[in-house]
């Protein structure tokens, strides 16, 4: 992968085990070897984008739920209405990697067996 | 199926619920049975073999039999480790055609038994569902066991989330991104629980996933202790219930009643119970990409359920979600199976 002139070089390991990783992976195999570096850029500020606009939508819609509230139900009333609701309000974790839009290079990892392709999606369980 | 066959272990999603036992198969053919049986020897004598419907199975040294029996209830704590849930699933196996076979599966367990509310599992649990499954079923008729030789444990609703990312296109199976990217809630209305799982960022949100103790169970007890009010009864059988919960009419000294009403006015019942847990786990669902109801129950209530969310959906032959998901999570995500 080409240095980026004046940029500064983010290495990244992604892990085929996880399952948006590994498409992740999958997609960059499939892009000629000369176009990689500018579409995983564009990847990342587009990601860094999308983060910021759920940040904002978040934030909005926190706010007017609480406001709305009727009164009366007393102390628990800055928690969302449902148990659902409550990972909304969490803050959003961020990656270091995702703050600066510089070039990224990506570095395959593939664990020694074979494996079953989805297997990555076992961690939803816990 | 030939012999050559029987060495090679066979896939199966396995979603042995208290009302229903549902099987998946590769092959694309999904199996349902009642999840009925009762302790002790049918004692039918069956002149024609084919005509058999009642099948006797033999495990732990306690006999069982299953099928058109008046079933014991299944709706009892320790029922997804018993010896009648081993019997009634190497039935289900063996009306898949598995007899003689090797059998590599995935089954469940309901959330609240799968998950303490921590989040943490529930290892011992798990593990016994696991040997439970594995113990020896032998058959009373002329047929081989199906041999449980590998078992993994999920809990039931995942198993449907699974089989909702997981999309089979042709000889392709991917991953469907857009499904894998957002929120989902999968609402399991099962036999004796309704289960809610909430996926966000490939991780389960347990504050919002649990167990309800009611299902379509409860609609069946209902109807029988209306029945038995409404014609002075002391006790009515098992399967003239499900054959009113399914029908609406029962038929009593070879006549038939309308008990619709009595269906009807159960399942509004369960149904506004239903309503109100799920508004509790999910509140309006204004931050889920999708509500998907699966399980045997969706289709039972489904004229029920069909408004409670603008972005609901129902799931495809949803009583089979969870048994497609389980066979899917073997197929392509579960690697112990491998070297097992």
């Amino acid at each position: 992968m080409a240095k980026a002139a004046g940029g500064k070089r983010v290495v990244l390991q992604l892990d085929s085990r996880v399952a948006f990783e590994s498409l992740i992976l999958n997609r960059l195999e499939r892009i000629p070897e000369g176009r990689r570096q500018e579409w995983l850029r564009g990847l990342l500020v587009q990601g860094f984008r999308y983060e910021c606009q759920t940040l904002r939508v978040a934030q909005d819609d926190i706010a007017p739920q609480q406001m709305e509230r009727p009164q009366g139900r007393g102390v628990s009333t800055s928690k969302p209405g449902s148990a659902f609701a409550a990972w909304l309000a969490e803050p959003v974790s961020r990656s270091d990697t995702a703050t600066k839009t510089n070039p990224v290079m990506v570095e395959e990892h593939r664990p020694g067996g074979q494996g079953k392709p989805f297997a990555g999606l076992r961690k939803v369980i816990g | 199926m030939s012999d050559s066959n029987t060495m090679t272990p066979i896939q199966v999603g396995l979603d042995d619920g208290y009302a229903f036992t549902k099987v998946a198969l590769p092959d694309g053919r999904l199996i349902a049975i009642p999840s009925r049986a009762r302790v002790g020897k049918s004692g039918v004598t069956w002149i024609h073999d084919g005509q058999q419907r009642i099948f006797e199975y033999e495990t732990e040294g306690a006999m069982y039999s299953v099928g058109a029996v008046d079933g014991a209830p299944t709706h009892f704590e320790g029922y997804p480790t018993s010896g009648m849930n081993r019997a009634i699933v190497q039935h289900a196996l063996q009306e898949a055609g598995l007899a003689g076979r090797s059998v590599h599966t995935v089954s469940g367990l309901p959330v609240s038994a799968f998950y303490k509310k921590n989040g943490e599992q529930r290892r011992d649990t798990i593990e016994k569902k696991r040997n439970s499954l594995k113990q020896v079923v032998q058959p009373m008729m002329e047929r081989l066991p199906a041999g449980i030789a590998f078992v993994d444990v999920i809990p039931e609703a995942l198993a449907a989330w699974y089989d909702y990312v997981i999309v089979a296109k042709g000889d392709e199976v991917i991953l469907d991104e857009e499904r894998l990217s957002v929120p989902i809630a999968i609402v399991d209305i099962g036999g004796r629980t309704t289960d809610y799982v909430v996926v966000k960022d490939q991780g389960v949100i347990h504050t919002s996933s649990g167990s309800l103790q009611g299902g379509m169970l409860d609609v069946k007890q209902s109807v029988a202790d209306g029945i038995q009010e409404r014609f002075d009864l002391e006790s009515v059988g098992e399967q003239l219930v499900s054959h009113a919960v399914d029908h609406g009419v029962v038929r009593l000294h070879g006549k038939n009643h309308d008990v619709a009403d009595l269906v009807d006015a159960a399942k509004r019942e369960l149904v506004e119970r239903l309503y109100a847990e799920t508004r509790r786990q999910l509140g309006l669902g204004v931050e889920l990409d999708r509500v998907l109801f699966v399980g045997g129950g969706t289709v039972a209530l489904v004229d029920h359920i069909v408004d409670w969310f603008p972005n609901q959906a129902i799931a495809e032959h949803p009583a089979f979600a969870n048994a497609r998901g389980m066979l899917k999570y073997l197929q392509y995500v579960c690697e112990e199976s491998d070297v097992a």
